[in-house]
């Protein structure tokens, strides 16, 4: 007989974890709000950098531009926690159908992190450079490690949702015989 | 499904319940109930060998064919 308790644990651990990560990135939302909105032109200045460009003096319009940015990624970050940790208390309640449909809804919400990845990379370049002279902003369209990295997680997640729904029924076909 | 289980026909004969049955043979009366209403995929050779040797009997005298179009 399969015994699946460890695998069971194993899930409820990683649903703890899932929650200190969106603890973790709910305060970090918080924070950097309340950061970002106190103190516009360091905000401006640090994405701005953390974007790849210098500190031109950012204006705030793409400040705040730049600032939602951030907080969408976050946000989107979040949602993967929580569909992942409703995922693994699924699977640690035994339900392999439901964790199968939920498997499915997170490797779509990795492409949507990917795609957003990708766009928010333009709309950040045309953000940070706003305060450029004419002629030195830019539009970039940036595909480097970290898209790889997302397009490789969401590829692994979808390919795992696959996994969940055949396991789902090899699990209902193990129950109904005796 | 053409396969019938008669094993409430060989409990009979031995005169023997269910739950004896369940206990003797470490399943649960849920699942033998499942079983002698043939709602099941399928059984373990295991549990078959089981009941074989409680009951005294063969797999034939448990499980019967009976064809779809055959009424």
């Amino acid at each position: 007989m399969i015994n699946p308790q460890r695998a069971l644990q194993s899930a409820s651990r990683l649903a703890h974890v899932m929650t200190v990560g969106i603890v973790f990135l709910g305060c970090l939302a918080t924070v950097g709000l309340f950061f970002g909105l106190s103190d516009l032109q360091a905000a401006g200045a640090f994405l701005a950098t953390q974007a790849g460009y210098g500190d031109h003096g950012v204006p705030a319009g793409p400040t705040f531009a730049l600032i939602g940015i951030a907080m969408v990624h976050i946000g989107l970050w979040i949602t993967v926690l929580i569909v992942a940790r409703r995922l693994f208390r699924q699977i640690s309640l035994g339900l392999p159908a439901a964790a199968a449909q939920t498997a499915r809804r997170v490797a779509m919400l990795l492409w949507i992190v990917l795609a957003w990845g990708i766009l928010s990379q333009s709309l950040g370049s045309v953000a940070a450079t706003w305060g450029y002279p004419e002629g030195q902003r830019s539009l970039a369209i940036a595909i480097g490690s970290p898209q790889i990295s997302v397009a490789f997680a969401a590829l692994i997640a979808s390919f795992l949702a696959h996994a969940f729904a055949l396991g789902a029924e090899l699990w209902q076909d193990h129950q109904e015989v005796i | 499904m053409p396969i019938v289980v008669r094993l409430d026909v060989v409990l009979a004969r031995r005169k023997m319940t269910s739950r004896d049955l369940a206990g003797r043979i470490g399943i649960s009366e849920q699942n033998l109930s499942l079983l002698r209403s043939g709602k099941v995929r399928g059984v373990r050779f295991n549990t078959l060998e089981a009941i074989c040797k409680e009951l005294d009997c063969q797999p034939g005298d448990l499980l019967e064919f009976e064809p779809a179009d055959a009424d």
